[in-house]
């Protein structure tokens, strides 16, 4: 279309990029494993493109470069931070402060759930544990206090969701990767929007709370004392957090040392609490080396597939031609986000930062958007997608936890949905609510 | 603790396949281990670098250089033992519609292509090695030669293979004594 240079030649590397994509959609879907089928097609495509040497030379250099960086040593460390938080059972003492602080209110226990889910997602980076972790804890909480089964179980589901954007986050992390972004800046871009929605989700609690009085009673009131004991253990976790979060904002380490005392932190706040036995220490260093393994076979997956990408100059061809739509660039971003709202539907999120962030931040930039803002607000879609039938991933995990109906937990997440929805249009208005922290890093 | 597959050996006698399920699981713990000891010293010395630097007003040299020593290192241990488990992402969204030979006919044929990936990816960081060592390549600050850093990664790619072979030797009989 705009390829006045290139002529015929760089239409055919278009169209084998093109194709490229396309079959690895196929794969996908055909439950190969994304990292196999991203190095395989990226490996031939690049063949094809560049010859059978250019492509083993890739493989050569590549594999190394790409995990040896030194960014992406935040991230075995922050996922071990998340999993000791996760296997020593400190969620569920965030929960308890919760539920002493709020239980009494109507509709409390639900807002208590979404608080501990969101001091969960400050100490660790996924929305696995807060899922897990609430399902066990706060479910049956919920349900001894006569709550409607369908507003317990969304309301984890939802909160869970928070994992991804309050710091640290291991999609921000992988975003960075990806993009060369700073983890730093990205991470301090995702506090203020994690935080409105919190507010947001418990706001849209209280006015459920009123429109359906029946659905959540209050549960008893507590002492000022019992309150202020409540905080003998979480006091700890909340005094890590600043310090990680604190010592990357200002500049006094950087994010692989913030993750390295937040792990060390985490192990060293639960032996205090004497929670931390042998096969819990291990078990957690275990499920760190797993977690890692995925990921980084994802991300040298992604970059083989993306020297494929780059050399078709598809994602050039495509940004050219997006950018010179006659359409709002809103118009444009709002296509953007249903697209990664469907996708969330169907994948997790890992893996849809992965296939996606290399095709479309280049059109994202063209359009003239940040890129950090940009990093925020898909994750932010994309935990939408989450919890929206019919796969939500959170959702059945849930499910899996609690043994509610899924049918149940869908119905009662709608507000929230809705509430995150409303997040990311003021988040596309007002986008300062994102830039200001890390403008100010 | 060490996450097994136990549904693989479980649906059958075959002396193969419990064979190879053992050397899967032996290779696993032992780079379980060496990660978990990778992991450890990953998180100590760091923070021990910023204990030196804002206590002792003393960093350790090269950490920087070290830390990325050992994640390349941890990342292809973790790369192993991924693989071991079968705990590689996928989507899967079909699963659920899939008759199990389907999907072990699948995973057969993704392994296949799986082993020319990460065989093809062994050989070229074995020349890596080799390169690393004919031009006697150094780390900027502590000096440390590349070459053992590519001979892990050459190694751990090589085993990945291996593990995806014995994986496709699985699929395949079990497809075949589902027939028989």
């Amino acid at each position: 279309m705009h390829n006045s240079g290139g002529g015929k030649v760089e239409i055919n590397a278009n169209l084998v990029g093109a194709i490229g994509v396309v079959v690895l959609l196929i794969l996908l879907f055909a439950r190969m494993w994304i990292a196999f089928a991203m190095i395989l097609i990226g490996f031939f495509g690049f063949a094809y493109l560049a010859g059978f040497d250019p492509a083993l030379k890739v493989l050569a250099t590549l594999p190394y470069t790409v995990l040896s960086n030194y960014t992406l040593s935040t991230l075995p460390l922050f996922v071990l931070m998340g999993i000791v938080i996760a296997n020593t059972g400190i969620g569920e003492d965030l929960y308890r402060t919760a539920h002493t602080w709020m239980g009494h209110l109507r509709g409390g226990l639900v807002m208590a759930t979404i608080a501990a889910c969101a001091a969960l997602a400050a100490i660790c980076g996924n929305s696995m544990a807060g899922t897990i972790t609430m399902g066990k804890v706060a479910v049956p909480e919920m349900r001894k206090y006569k709550y409607d089964e369908s507003m317990a179980t969304a309301c984890v589901s939802a909160g869970g969701t928070l994992g991804f954007l309050i710091p640290p986050s291991l999609g921000f992390i992988l975003y960075a990767i990806l993009t060369e972004e700073s983890v730093g800046k990205l991470f301090m871009a995702g506090v203020v929007p994690g935080v409105l929605l919190t507010v947001l989700m418990m706001a849209i609690v209280v006015i459920i709370g009123r429109l359906r009085p029946g659905a959540m009673p209050p549960g008893p009131g507590t002492s000022f004392k019992e309150k202020i004991g409540s905080l003998k253990y979480t006091w700890a976790m909340a005094l890590l957090f600043l310090l990680v979060m604190g010592g990357i904002y200002g500049g006094i380490f950087t994010p692989t040392e913030a993750g390295a005392i937040g792990s060390f932190g985490a192990f060293v706040i639960s032996a205090i609490g004497k929670r931390l036995s042998l096969k819990n220490f291990i078990s957690s260093l275990a499920d760190a080396i797993r977690t890692t393994g995925m990921v980084v076979t994802i991300i040298m997956g992604a970059y083989i597939f993306n020297r494929f990408l780059a050399i078709s100059e598809l994602p050039f061809s495509l940004s050219e031609t997006v950018s010179s739509l006659p359409l709002n660039r809103y118009a444009i971003f709002a296509i953007i986000i249903l697209l990664y709202i469907i996708l969330g539907m169907f994948m997790d999120i890992m893996p849809a930062i992965v296939l996606t962030v290399p095709i479309l931040v280049p059109v994202v930039i063209a359009l003239g958007f940040d890129t950090i803002w940009y990093g925020v607000i898909m994750i932010l879609v994309m935990e939408m997608g989450m919890i929206t039938p019919p796969i939500g991933m959170n959702v059945f995990i849930l499910s899996g936890v609690t043994g509610s109906d899924i049918g149940t937990i869908f119905r009662g997440v709608w507000p929230f949905v809705a509430v995150e929805l409303l997040c990311v249009v003021i988040l596309t208005i007002f986008p300062q609510i994102v830039m200001f922290l890390p403008n100010m890093m | 603790m060490w996450q097994k597959d136990k549904t693989i050996v479980k649906e059958t006698n075959s002396r193969l396949l419990t064979g190879t399920e053992a050397v899967i699981n032996i290779v696993n713990r032992i780079f379980y281990i060496t990660g978990i000891v990778v992991l450890v010293m990953m998180m100590l010395m760091t923070v021990s670098d910023v204990f030196a630097r804002y206590v002792f007003n003393k960093p350790i040299l090269g950490t920087a250089e070290l830390i990325q020593f050992m994640m390349v290192t941890l990342a292809f241990l973790a790369m192993v033992v991924i693989t071991g488990v079968r705990g590689h992402i996928k989507v899967d969204l079909l699963s659920k519609y899939l008759p199990p030979m389907v999907k072990t006919s699948t995973e057969g044929i993704y392994s296949f292509f799986g082993i020319i990936i990460f065989a093809l990816i062994s050989w070229q960081n074995f020349i890596q090695v080799n390169e690393m060592q004919r031009t006697s390549r150094y780390s900027n600050l502590l000096d440390i030669p590349y070459s053992p850093f590519y001979f892990i990664l050459a190694v751990s790619c090589g085993l990945i293979a291996m593990i995806l072979l014995l994986n496709m030797i699985q699929c395949i009989i079990r497809v075949v004594e589902r027939w028989k």
